[in-house]
């Protein structure tokens, strides 16, 4: 039998100890030599069989080997690929291979790992942890995972979570690192955040509070001043009325003098002509009769100013123009003692809804106020013209002086409350105010205020 | 025996001048008595008559009493004035005194003190 011819070296060894191991068996059992021919023939005919099925079976093998071949260069490439780390690691801790991912992690070439100790890439901090995680894996537990800080890689210390299996001898443990230091600084970053927002929210919640208890403060402060400014409105209005009541005194000195003083006369010449001669009964009854009209007249005129400064009556229709003159007649007497003349003018006979001395009130705050103008600007020859009319459904009443005007720059506020040019002391501010409120909510009309010729004039419509 | 006493009086009341017509020729028997309802009318009278005593009140319309009273003042000083006042024009009384005059009364008059007030100055100087 010769060899095929392109034989290789590890063949031509094959086939001598294959010739080796032939010549041992035949020395136990030798063929039964000679053979016969047709015995020889059948022998050389098996052999030939023989010879084709080991080199089928060798072909097959061939062709396995390849196959493995190349399944392990892509399982190679897939390990040594992979984007998370992986590493075999004896039982005392040694690198025994290690893919590129995991050399990139450890920071160091791959050639330089094998036969290192994984354990001093292990931050000195989680070194115990991480033998007892690998003592527990060597065990022969469940695949487990830990998480460890590495000593130092590329990237600086990285946090990795670690996956280790047992391999099947036992005697290996295959580790799957996998890189989270980026999930931790989200979390850490995510936990920072939480705690800067619960941070500004207390913050901002505390800022809120304090801010609540600032308006609290400052509402009660508001409250205590609007109630100082309603308890100072109620002063103001009992010091105005104090005033218009010590106005009304005036004006009842000057309208009782002359009666008085004509009562006084007539009294004492009842007594004189007694005594000087000329009594008689006749001048008695006369003197006496008229005491008694003074008298009476007196007690009238002390009606006419409790009307005025009394109580306000029912809401009711009255005539304009009486009211005017009532109010007129009031003053008459202590005006006509300053010198001021009053001229009224009505015309038709308005009548009109509301509190008649209400009304005197308004009419103679305006009076007073044109009496005061006068007094400070020395007026010569005071006048004051009342004059009221009918006009289009509406009553019409214009009070007008000869007192110089009011200045154009507060003829808008002369109507607003304490507001007054007068001394301190003079004038509450407020009669003005209280007329256009009068005429305005009580009455329903309108009092306005405007410059003429030499003086002011009020108008009243309703 | 003296002239005749002449007065006026210069009063917007015509009642009460009603009674002081009356009454003061009783106690001045033979006394001539004109009468002046405003200021300008009493100048004009004291013009034309010149009355020994004027009795004036403060408030007159048509020229206040202080105004007239300088004015006859100056026309003829020898006249005598009664200023009858009341209290409330108290204050008036500065200007009669800056003019000379410190004989008034107080409102309501009493005819005693005027009648006192008439003889005082009617009696020679």
């Amino acid at each position: 039998m010769t060899a095929p011819p392109r034989v290789s070296s590890r063949a031509a060894e094959l086939r001598r100890s294959a010739e080796q191991r032939l010549k041992a068996k035949t020395a136990a059992t030798p063929l039964p030599l000679p053979l016969a021919p047709e015995d020889a023939l059948e022998l050389l005919h098996e052999l030939q069989v023989h010879q084709i099925e080991l080199e089928m079976q060798n072909e097959e093998l061939r062709h396995a080997r390849d196959e493995l071949e190349a399944s392990r260069d892509r399982y190679g490439m897939l390990y040594d690929f992979a984007p998370i780390g992986y590493f075999t690691l004896g039982r005392d801790g040694a690198i025994r291979t290690a893919n590129l991912a995991g050399a990139a992690l450890l920071g160091t070439g791959r050639a330089r790992l094998i036969g290192r100790r994984f354990p001093l890439f292990v931050a000195a901090t989680d070194r115990a942890a991480f033998a007892d995680y690998f003592s527990q894996a060597f065990s022969g537990r469940q695949v487990q995972s830990c998480e460890v800080a590495l000593a130092g890689g590329d990237g600086g210390p990285a946090v990795v979570q670690m996956e280790a299996a047992l391999s099947g001898s036992g005697e290996e443990c295959l580790v799957a690192v996998i890189d989270v230091s980026a999930r931790k600084r989200a979390e850490e970053a995510l936990r920072r955040l939480g705690g800067e927002l619960e941070h500004k929210v207390a913050e901002r919640t505390s800022e809120l509070a304090s801010s609540l208890e600032r308006l609290k403060e400052e509402m009660a402060g508001r409250l205590e001043a609007v109630e100082e400014l309603r308890k100072n409105e109620m002063l103001m209005i009992q010091q105005n009325r104090l005033a218009a009541m010590g106005e009304m005194l005036v004006n009842i000195a000057h309208q009782w003098r002359q009666p008085l003083n004509l009562l006084g006369l007539k009294v004492q010449e009842i007594g004189l002509t007694y005594e000087l001669g000329g009594f008689s009964k006749e001048l008695l009854d006369a003197n006496v009769a008229r005491a008694m009209d003074i008298v009476q007249h007196l007690s009238r005129t002390i009606d006419d100013f409790r009307d005025f400064s009394g109580p306000d009556k029912q809401n009711s229709q009255f005539s304009l123009n009486e009211a005017l003159a009532k109010t007129v007649f009031l003053i008459r007497d202590n005006f006509s003692a300053l010198g001021i003349a009053i001229k009224t003018d009505a015309r038709g006979e308005p009548r009109i809804d509301g509190y008649p001395s209400q009304f005197s009130q308004v009419i103679l705050n305006i009076l007073a106020n044109a009496k005061d103008a006068f007094l400070e600007n020395r007026t010569e020859e005071p006048r004051i013209t009342v004059r009221s009319w009918w006009e289009a459904g509406r009553a019409v009443v214009t009070i007008t002086d000869n007192a110089g005007g009011i200045a154009e720059e507060i003829l808008d506020k002369i109507f607003a409350p304490y507001f007054t040019t007068k001394e301190l002391g003079k004038g509450t501010g407020i009669g003005l105010f209280m007329s256009k409120a009068i005429i305005e909510k009580n009455m329903r009309g309108q009092l306005t205020v405007r410059n003429v010729e030499g003086g002011a004039q009020f108008r009243i419509e309703v | 025996m003296a002239p005749p006493l002449t007065l006026l009086i210069v009063e917007d009341d015509e009642a009460a001048i009603g009674v002081l017509k009356t009454v003061i020729p009783k106690k001045f028997p033979g006394v001539a008595i004109h009468i002046a309802g405003n200021g300008p009318a009493g100048l004009e009278i004291c013009k034309a008559h010149a009355p020994d005593i004027v009795i004036t009140d403060i408030n007159l319309p048509g020229m206040d009493g202080a105004r007239m009273t300088e004015e006859i003042k100056s026309l003829r000083p020898d006249t005598r004035f009664i200023v009858i006042t009341g209290y409330s024009d108290l204050a008036h009384l500065d200007r009669f005194r800056s003019i000379g005059i410190s004989d008034y009364l107080l409102k309501p008059v009493k005819f005693n003190e005027l009648f006192d007030a008439i003889e005082r100055m009617s009696a020679p100087q």
